[in-house]
C-alpha cells in the first residue's frame, strides 16, 4: 500500500501484529467452543415429555395433567387422532389462571412460550361425546433451560472471549500505529516515535555484480573516465543508471 | 431427554455446519469469480503487502465478521420483533395473511440492516483501497461495483451464519424431541446448503450500487438493487407463508412445492447477482 514493496522492514509492528492475530483467532476458537458447550447444554436441558397416559380424570370429566416449565421455556402441545375429534384444550399457569385455550378439532399443534416458569396444568375436555381420551395421541413437551445457569455460563465464556479478543485487538491497533511510524521518515515524526523508523534496505542491484560478459558490454558510461575496469562493470553500471533511481 | 454424546453432537453441528457451508461457498466464490480472488489475495497474500499489514488484515477479518453479524442480526431482531408484535393481534383472524406478512417483513428489515453494515464496511475499506486502485499495481485495477458487492457478500454471509445457527438450534431441538421427520430434516438441509449463501447474495446484490462513481448514480442504483433484493427476499419468505398459513398445505406436498419454488427463486437470485457482477466492468470507472 505504501509503494515500497516487501523489502520494507516492519519487524517491530509485525511482532505486535502476530501476537494480535494469535490472540484474536484464539478468542474466536474460545467463542466457537463456548457456543458448542452452550448449545450442547441446552440440548441436555430439553425437558420432560408427557403422553395421554399421564392424564387423569377429575370429577368434572376434565382430563388433566401437570408439567414443569422453567423460566423462558416453551411448551409444545400436539394432539392428534385417526378421526378428527373436537376437544377443548386449556393451559393454566401455576396460579390457576388460563394461559391459553383452544376449542377445535384435532389435529392441534401449539407452541407456547412461557416467560414465567412453574407447574403448568393442561386440561382436555372431550366436546365430542362419542370420543374418548384413549382415541387421542397426545404429546406435551416442555423445552427450556434454566436462565441462571445459562447466564453464568455465558458470562464466563463470553468474558474469556471478550478478554482475549480485546487484548488481541489492542495488540493489532498498536501494530497499526507502530507500522505507520515505521513507514515514515524520522524527520516528520514526533521525537518519541522517530526511533522506531526502519530505513528500507538499498535495492538489490547495488549489491549485485553480474559476471563479465562481452555480449552485454555497452561501453563506458557517459561522463565518466574510462578505465580498463569499466569493461567488467559495464552491465551493472547500465542497470544502475536505468533502474537505480526508482528507490 | 437427550443423551450427553448426542447433545454434544447436536451442539457441534449447530455451530459448525453454518461455518462449513460458509467455507464451501467461499471456495466456490474464489474459484469462479477471479476478481474476488484478486481482492482477497490483495489483502492477505499478495507479495507487495508487508508482513505487518497481512497479519493486521488476518486479525481484523474475524473482528469485522463477528461485529457485522451481531449488529445486523441485532437490528433485524429488534425491528422484526416490533413488526411481529403489531401483527400478533391479527393472527388466526385473517386467513393466514397477517402471518404471511409478518414473515415477509424480514425482507425489507434484514436487507436494510445488512446494507447499512455493508456500506460502513465499504466506506472503511474504500479509503484504504483507493490509493491502491489509482496506482493499479500488478495490473490490478480496482472496481468499485465489485468491491461493494464483496463487502455485501461479507456482511450477508456473517448474518447468514448467525441466523443459520439460531434456526439450526431450533431444528435440532425438534429433532431431539420428536425424532427425524421430513418437517425437520428438509429445513435443516436447506439451512446447511443455502442459509449462508442466499443471505450473502441478497446483500451482494443490494450493495452493488454503493460502488458507483457519483453520488447521484450511487443513490439511484442502490435504491434500485435494494428494491430487487428486498422483493426477492420477501417473496422467498412469502412462499413459506403462502403454503403454510394461507393454503394450509401439509406433509411432503407442501415441502416439495416450497422447495421447488424457492429453488427457482434461488437460481433467479444467482443470475441477478452474476449479471450485476459482470455488469460491474462497464458500470464503474476506476479512480
Amino acid at each position: 500500500m505504501d509503494g515500497r514493496g516487501a523489502d520494507v522492514k516492519t519487524s517491530g509492528s509485525a511482532g505486535l501484529a502476530r501476537t494480535g492475530a494469535v490472540l484474536i483467532w484464539l478468542s474466536v476458537a474460545v467463542l466457537l467452543l463456548s457456543m458448542i458447550v452452550l448449545f450442547s447444554y441446552m440440548f441436555l436441558r430439553t425437558g420432560t415429555t408427557l403422553t395421554v397416559d399421564d392424564f387423569s380424570r377429575d370429577p368434572d370429566d376434565i382430563w388433566t395433567t401437570t408439567i414443569d416449565v422453567v423460566d423462558m421455556g416453551s411448551l409444545s402441545i400436539t394432539v392428534d387422532s385417526e378421526e378428527p375429534v373436537e376437544i377443548e384444550l386449556t393451559v393454566l399457569d401455576s396460579r390457576g389462571r388460563v394461559e391459553r385455550t383452544y376449542a377445535q378439532k384435532t389435529p392441534i399443534e401449539k407452541e407456547i412460550l412461557m416467560m414465567d416458569g412453574g407447574r403448568y396444568t393442561v386440561e382436555i375436555v372431550m366436546i365430542d361425546d362419542e370420543a374418548d381420551i384413549s382415541d387421542l395421541e397426545v404429546e406435551i413437551v416442555s423445552t427450556g433451560l434454566e436462565a441462571i445457569n445459562i447466564c453464568l455460563g455465558s458470562i464466563c465464556f463470553l468474558g474469556m472471549f471478550a478478554g482475549i479478543g480485546l487484548t488481541g485487538l489492542i495488540f493489532t491497533i498498536l501494530s497499526i500505529s507502530r507500522r505507520n511510524s515505521e513507514l515514515r521518515p524520522p524527520e516528520i515524526l514526533p521525537p518519541w516515535l522517530a526511533g522506531s523508523y526502519r530505513y528500507p534496505p538499498p535495492p538489490a542491484q547495488y549489491h549485485y555484480m553480474p559476471p563479465p560478459s562481452p555480449y552485454y558490454y555497452e561501453g563506458p558510461p557517459v561522463g565518466r573516465q574510462h578505465t580498463p575496469l569499466d569493461g567488467d562493470w559495464g552491465r551493472a553500471d547500465h542497470w544502475n543508471r536505468r533502474g537505480g533511481g526508482e528507490w | 431427554m437427550v443423551s450427553a454424546p448426542l447433545a454434544i453432537l447436536f451442539g457441534s453441528a449447530v455451530v459448525l455446519l453454518p461455518l462449513i457451508s460458509l467455507g464451501i461457498w467461499t471456495i466456490i466464490l474464489l474459484r469462479f469469480f477471479p476478481y474476488s480472488r484478486n481482492t482477497f489475495l490483495g489483502f492477505s497474500l499478495i507479495k507487495e503487502v508487508d508482513a505487518s499489514l497481512r497479519l493486521i488484515v488476518i486479525s481484523l477479518a474475524p473482528v469485522f465478521f463477528i461485529t457485522a453479524s451481531l449488529l445486523s442480526a441485532g437490528i433485524s431482531v429488534i425491528l422484526e420483533g416490533g413488526v411481529m408484535l403489531m401483527f400478533i393481534p391479527f393472527y388466526d383472524t385473517g386467513a393466514g395473511i397477517p402471518e404471511t406478512l409478518s414473515v415477509m417483513s424480514a425482507g425489507p428489515i434484514e436487507e436494510s440492516a445488512k446494507l447499512l453494515l455493508a456500506f460502513s464496511l465499504y466506506l472503511s475499506f474504500y479509503l484504504i483501497w483507493r490509493a491502491r486502485k489509482k496506482k493499479g499495481k500488478d495490473g490490478w485495477k480496482g472496481n468499485g461495483v465489485k468491491d461493494a458487492m464483496l463487502c455485501g457478500l461479507f456482511v450477508g454471509a456473517s448474518f447468514g451464519v448467525f441466523e443459520s445457527m439460531l434456526y439450526m438450534f431450533g431444528h435440532f431441538t425438534e429433532l431431539a424431541a420428536k425424532g427425524p421427520s421430513l418437517e425437520i430434516i428438509d429445513p435443516l438441509i436447506w439451512r446447511f446448503v443455502f442459509g449462508v449463501a442466499i443471505h450473502a447474495m441478497y446483500t451482494g446484490i443490494a450493495s452493488a450500487g454503493l460502488g458507483r462513481e457519483t453520488n447521484f448514480r450511487r443513490i439511484g442504483m442502490t435504491a434500485a438493487v435494494l428494491s430487487v433484493s428486498i422483493v426477492l427476499h420477501a417473496v422467498f419468505n412469502g412462499v413459506q407463508g403462502l403454503v403454510t398459513f394461507i393454503l394450509e398445505w401439509e406433509g411432503w406436498v407442501a415441502f416439495v412445492v416450497t422447495d421447488i419454488i424457492q429453488m427457482i427463486l434461488m437460481v433467479i437470485t444467482f443470475i441477478i447477482f452474476v449479471l450485476l457482477w459482470k455488469k460491474g466492468d462497464s458500470l464503474h470507472m476506476p479512480g
